[in-house]
């Protein structure tokens, strides 16, 4: 039987702390729909999609009921396109593209992941045709996300495809310049990519996945940030391990909230449960942001010093609770750090506590990168690339994952804010320290090899 | 004669009521099947379940369980229990919900609620209410008709208390028994479903 006293708490993470689901991402394999056709093909990704997801959003919406739990985002990640769309050139990869935002605005979800492309140890000829093909597919779709990998353990950075990216990105930002470069937003460069990652931009169906999966991603840095708030506020005499053990606690809830609608949502689709992604993922709203937390530890200004290691407990703390709670965690899994999408963020980086270089060590201690960050629209392609290099080195060398999803502000300088609306929120624009300084290394190409798996003194 | 009763006591509250009951019903050669006690503004009720190794008279089991309190103390009922009572359901294939209710005080507000419940078909299961700062707070595990929407009783119990500051919130058990049971186990999702 339950306590009153534990259902009113309960409650109270629903009703005051913004406790929802971010993200019910629901994966798709669409490597069967290849077809020597293009036409075929759009047509068989299409009615698949069609198949698979029609009730996707109206069960999510019944479940949401039940529980009296919000589901904010519905998606879709679906096979890399690299893959389904190979042979047909950088024409067939936009008309894929089209077909994909196509079907994804039929069901009702508000983006499609899997225009990827793994290529952290070379490209084939698809790949490349997708790269070319991506500053155009951003620009023109509306619900489609790219990603790509250009970096791992296992196989080091491809400085090929780093630099590529860095023109692609800059493209990409030049196409959306009416947007302030918003095309780069459903852009990620990743290291490690996850397979069964639900947050955007960086989700797609990865291999060793099933049929059909459906994958969580949990919110809540308010019910975190609430949690410590209160347990300061009653005058304790706190160390930060007992912040670390509320945390901790709190992540568990959380937890389970996700791996429960996740669960419910899979049993009603008939399709297996995948993971519950355990990141904190902020929204611009007040009272949803990784940054307050940071601050409510004491830390007053985010980008002092101090603030990689309170990130670093807090990143572990969520980690901890969170698999005791549940025994299918995956994705990226640790506190995301979305400058443009986190109030407190945003409002360091417009008082200019926060810099890139400090994100960037902020990084190494979280997931999953330098994410959401616009940059001057000036920065060169090289630039870009030397930034996209720094960060795969992180991850690569870390075992972990990281990514970038910085974005070119076109017309716009280092101090100015770029806006990109809803979710995606806004930030002043972060100055890139001595650009071009590193084109001479970024256009060497070639690959950074592989990291020592001993001696990791 | 019958075996197996229920038993209610209400008193005014003190040590050593349950001592006093559950005594009387040992002197019978009684069995305690299940027992569930609360204190409510200093006053005691318990109800309880019984079996006897010998039929009695509800009239000698209702007498020894007053007569173990102070004369005139312990207010007692007592009737046979029904074996379908515990088999059948109130509500056939139903839902487990929770409702909490916060609302500006005012007379009436459980009788109009739970008047709503009623024409719905939803059974109390368990309610649990008190009056906090100006505010009623009603936490109450509900059993729904599994055809009942839920998006409309929540509208409906909006409507209903409009313009007192009301907080409805209507949510399936599960939710609650995840985030508070470190043991919570997932299969019983489908338990529910078939």
């Amino acid at each position: 039987m339950l306590r009153s006293e534990e259902i009113l708490t309960t409650v109270r993470m629903f009703r005051q702390e913004h406790l929802d689901v971010r993200a019910v991402t629901l994966g798709i394999n669409l490597l069967d729909c290849s077809s020597p056709d293009i036409d075929q093909l759009c047509r068989k990704m299409e009615r698949k999609i069609l198949s698979k997801a029609a009730r996707l959003v109206p069960v999510c919406e019944e479940i949401a009921a039940k529980y009296g739990i919000p589901i904010v985002n519905k998606r879709l990640a679906v096979s890399p396109l690299s893959s389904v769309a190979a042979s047909h050139g950088e024409e067939g990869m936009l008309e894929a593209a089209r077909s994909l935002d196509r079907a994804a605005a039929e069901v009702r979800v508000d983006l499609v992941g899997g225009f990827t492309a793994l290529v952290q140890k070379g490209f084939t000829a698809s790949e490349r045709s997708l790269l070319d093909a991506l500053p155009a597919v951003l620009a023109e779709t509306e619900r489609v996300c790219g990603s790509v990998n250009v970096a791992s353990t296992k196989a080091g950075i491809n400085m090929d495809a780093v630099l590529q990216m860095g023109r692609v990105i800059a493209e990409t930002a030049r196409r959306t310049a009416d947007r302030d470069g918003f095309g780069c937003a459903k852009l990620v460069v990743f290291c490690n990519i996850p397979e069964d990652n639900p947050f955007m931009a960086g989700a797609y169906l990865g291999d060793g996945e099933p049929e059909c999966v459906v994958n969580i991603g949990v919110s809540g840095p308010g019910v975190v940030k609430r949690a410590l708030e209160r347990l300061l506020g009653a005058g304790n005499r706190l160390d930060v391990g007992d912040l670390a053990e509320e945390i901790k606690t709190t992540a568990f809830r959380v937890t389970r909230v996700g791996e429960l609608i996740g669960r419910e949502v899979a049993l009603a689709l008939d399709v297996p449960f995948g993971i519950v992604d355990l990141s904190l993922a902020p929204t611009p709203k007040m009272g949803d942001s990784v940054g307050e937390i940071l601050e409510v530890m004491g830390i007053e200004k985010i980008g002092a010093p101090g603030t990689t290691a309170a990130l670093a407990l807090l990143n572990d703390a969520v980690k901890k609770g969170g698999l005791f709670a549940s025994s299918s965690v995956g994705g990226l899994s640790g506190a995301f750090i979305p400058v443009a999408e986190d109030g407190a963020l945003a409002r360091a980086a417009a008082r200019g506590y926060l810099s890139l270089e400090k994100l960037e060590a902020m990084t190494s201690v979280c997931s999953v990168g330098l994410d959401m960050i616009p940059i001057p629209g000036d920065t060169d392609p090289e630039t870009i690339a030397a930034i996209l290099a720094d960060e795969m080195a992180i991850g690569v060398v870390n075992n972990k994952t990281t990514a970038v999803r910085v974005i070119p502000v076109p017309g716009k300088k280092a101090g100015q804010k770029a806006v990109f609306g809803g979710l995606f929120g806004q930030s002043t624009i972060l100055a890139v320290p001595h650009p071009g300084a590193a084109r001479a290394f970024v256009k060497k190409g070639g690959r950074i090899p592989a990291p020592l798996h001993s001696l990791t003194n | 004669m019958p075996k197996k009763v229920v038993i209610s006591v209400m008193a005014r509250d003190r040590v050593g009521i349950v001592a006093a009951v559950s005594r009387a019903v040992y002197g019978l050669k009684g069995n305690i099947d299940s027992i569930n006690q609360t204190v409510l503004r200093g006053y005691f009720t318990l109800i309880l379940a019984a079996d006897f190794r010998e039929p009695l008279s509800l009239d000698r089991i209702q007498r020894a369980v007053e007569q173990s309190g102070k004369p005139g103390e312990l207010e007692v009922s007592v009737k046979e229990r029904d074996p379908a009572a515990e088999r059948v359901p109130v509500v056939r294939d139903g839902e487990p919900f929770v409702l909490t209710l916060i609302v500006k005080d005012r007379t009436g507000i459980l009788s109009r609620t739970s008047a709503y419940l009623a024409s719905r078909n939803i059974n109390i299961v368990d309610l649990y209410a008190r009056t906090e700062k100006g505010r009623f707070v009603v936490v109450s595990q509900l059993m729904i008709p599994r055809e009942q929407d839920i998006r409309q009783i929540q509208i409906d119990l909006e409507a209903l208390w409009k313009g007192r500051e009301v907080t409805v919130s209507l949510q399936h058990e599960n939710i609650f028994a995840a985030t508070n049971e470190v043991d919570f186990r997932h299969d019983r999702l489908k338990a529910h479903r078939t």
